[in-house]
């Protein structure tokens, strides 16, 4: 018999779950550890704005044992969004990708300057947000 | 009473104790030290943290007898600080003497009365006291369990080392110098015995790594960590020191495996402890806290980031290594440099210089699948070249020699990382940054700084 060793999620992830609830308060925020002290999140749903269809997608990242000093890197959308104006997506922003066993496109914006702490690796979620909204404009 | 105390200071900290204890008036003075803790190997290792002076007349006072007495107050207040940070509490003095220093039978009755109270009072942290000469320390440390510790050596961690005993007594010796005959007029007879006791870690022996052994052991380093996961590969055969073509069959030899052999040729008697497993996975970093000295040959940010902690955390001295060889996309050599940078405690470190990749951070903590599911652009394996790798192997070789073995009582900051063009041969010594309020190097409460044992240690997987 295999017993699996049993690891607590690291701190500042539970920290950074909880900023992301205060944050994003109509959404649901899933949370899968991996086993190593982190996991994958989604946040579902999201609101991209009237020039993504659809507007509404969920958005995931994996948050590493490591925070608060890992970035949090790259982050996903749903692979059905679509520009509304009916452009690709330009870099870094790239479809074909899956995240969780969920079909994804990626967003690969790095922070490398974020202060070490959860609020600011929380933080990223909704710049990240804002980014892809401005994208489309 | 084991004589296994390991005490280790920044270079500010220590000035600032030397000035109160020694301004020049030739009275005793006192204070106390905050100080991390952590046992390991064969030692009890104390980095100090902090330095609480005790004013003069109102919190030491002295009776007409010339008993000094640190007072209750002042030890209450000292004591709810170190509980507070779960560090250990040292209460300091100073005597007259100068190479030698030793507790009096006064200072040994006010232990043995006072300090079985402080030991529950500062609850299941070491208290303990410590006696400055001016050139010399003693320590009395009393451990939870009971254990009572008295010093084997002090350090001051700065871009040269200062070591410290209760006396010259107690400094190492090296008893074979015969085949040290040549190098002894440069080392003297306490610096190569420094290094016939050292231990040190290096951290990766692959290309870089593995050019340091020989060196190190023909100098007369005799113990050894060697921290590496990987097994050698055709591809790096050409640059593994030590390697032979029977490395090669099936799997491949472990790269430890290679180096351990290497440094057992040479010196049949040294210590080895080769660790195939990577520094920044579980609990394998612990075994640097007892090191002299490591170097980090390891260029993943994850090793990055579990040594500066290490290195900031417990008061390791360490120097982060590596080459780069630029190619253009077009395939046109751009450039090839090399690194050498000193991580001492408040200083140096990668955190602040940018030097810790938070993406590639975030990557070692994903599966394979993952990664793979993220892949963006083209990776493409690094150029390297074992003749670059020898250029930077030998500059910090010279560096860790001149750092451990060559101080006498030098406590001056120099720029702690040199940058080597190896095209041009060119070197650039610079003063690396430093963040206010670093997590790392930064002196503010909470923060990695001294505090040993007191702090979870990065990594990237338990």
């Amino acid at each position: 018999m295999t017993t699996a060793k049993l690891v607590m999620t690291n701190p500042a992830v539970e920290e950074v779950l909880a900023h992301l609830r205060t944050d994003f308060p109509d959404a649901n925020v899933h949370f899968m550890p991996d086993g190593n002290g982190g996991g994958a999140v989604v946040i579902e749903s999201v609101d991209l704005g009237q020039d993504y269809a659809p507007a509404k997608t969920w958005l995931g990242a994996h948050l590493p044992s490591t925070l608060p000093y890992a970035d949090i890197y790259p982050l996903f959308i749903g692979a059905e969004v679509v520009k509304t104006n009916g452009q690709a997506h330009n870099n870094p922003i790239s479809a074909g990708h899956t995240f969780n066993g969920r079909p994804a496109i990626q967003i690969s914006k790095r922070s490398n300057n974020l202060v070490a702490t959860a609020e600011a690796a929380a933080l990223k979620f909704t710049k990240v947000l804002h980014f892809i909204r401005e994208a489309a404009k | 009473m084991t004589r296994n105390v390991r005490l280790l200071f920044t270079p500010e900290v220590f000035q600032t104790v030397k000035a109160h204890l020694f301004p020049g008036d030739e009275y005793e003075h006192a204070g106390v030290l905050l100080c991390g803790w952590s046992q390991a190997a064969d030692r009890v290792i104390l980095t100090v943290r902090e330095f609480l002076p005790a004013r003069d007349g109102i919190e030491y006072t002295v009776s007409p007898e010339m008993h000094g007495r640190i007072e209750p107050l002042f030890i209450d207040d000292c004591l709810s600080q170190a509980q507070e940070q779960g560090l250990c509490y040292i209460a300091i003095h100073n005597h007259l003497s100068e190479d030698w220093v030793a507790f009096s039978k006064v200072d040994f009755r006010s232990h043995d009365y006072g300090y079985p109270t402080l030991l529950r009072l500062n609850k299941g942290l070491p208290v303990g006291a410590a006696v400055f000469g001016t050139n010399s320390i003693e320590v009395d440390l009393w451990m939870p369990e009971g254990t009572r510790h008295q010093l084997a050596e002090a350090r001051v961690i700065g871009s040269r080392i200062t070591h410290l005993w209760a006396s010259t007594a107690h400094a190492p010796v090296s008893n074979d110098v015969k085949p040290y005959d040549r190098q002894l007029p440069f080392l003297r007879n306490v610096g190569q015995g420094l290094l016939s006791r050292a231990k040190v870690v290096i951290v990766g022996v692959g290309g870089l790594g593995s050019q340091l052994l020989e060196p190190l052991v023909r100098l007369g380093v005799r113990r050894f960590v060697l921290i590496d996961p990987d097994r050698i590969e055709s591809t790096n055969y050409s640059r593994l020191h030590g390697a032979r073509p029977s490395d090669l069959r099936g799997e491949g030899m472990l790269k430890v495996t290679i180096a351990a052999r290497l440094i057992k040729e040479i010196a049949p008697d040294a210590e080895v402890l080769a660790l195939p497993a990577d520094v920044a996975k579980g609990d394998v970093h612990q075994h640097m806290i007892s090191a002299d000295f490591v170097v980090l040959a390891a260029d993943t940010p994850e090793a990055r980031l579990t040594c500066n902690a290490v290195a900031q955390q417990y008061y390791v001295p360490m120097i982060q290594v590596g080459t780069k060889v630029q190619v253009r996309p077009d395939g046109r050599l751009e450039g090839v440099f090399g690194a050498v940078r000193h991580v001492r405690p408040g200083d140096g470190c990668l955190w602040c210089n940018g030097l810790i990749d938070r993406a590639g951070l975030a990557n070692a903590a994903k599966t394979k699948d993952q990664r793979e599911a993220e892949k963006y652009g083209v990776d493409t394996p690094n150029p390297a070249v074992v003749t670059f790798n020898a250029e930077v192997a030998g500059r910090t070789l010279n560096e860790l020699l001149l750092a451990y073995v060559t101080s006498s009582g030098d406590l001056t900051r120099y720029p702690a990382y040199m940058l080597i063009d190896l095209l041009s041969g060119e070197r650039e010594v610079i003063s690396p940054t430093k963040e206010v309020g670093c997590p790392f190097c930064g002196t503010q409460a909470g923060g990695f700084l001294g505090a040993s044992n007191s702090r979870r240690t990065p990594v990237v997987s338990t």
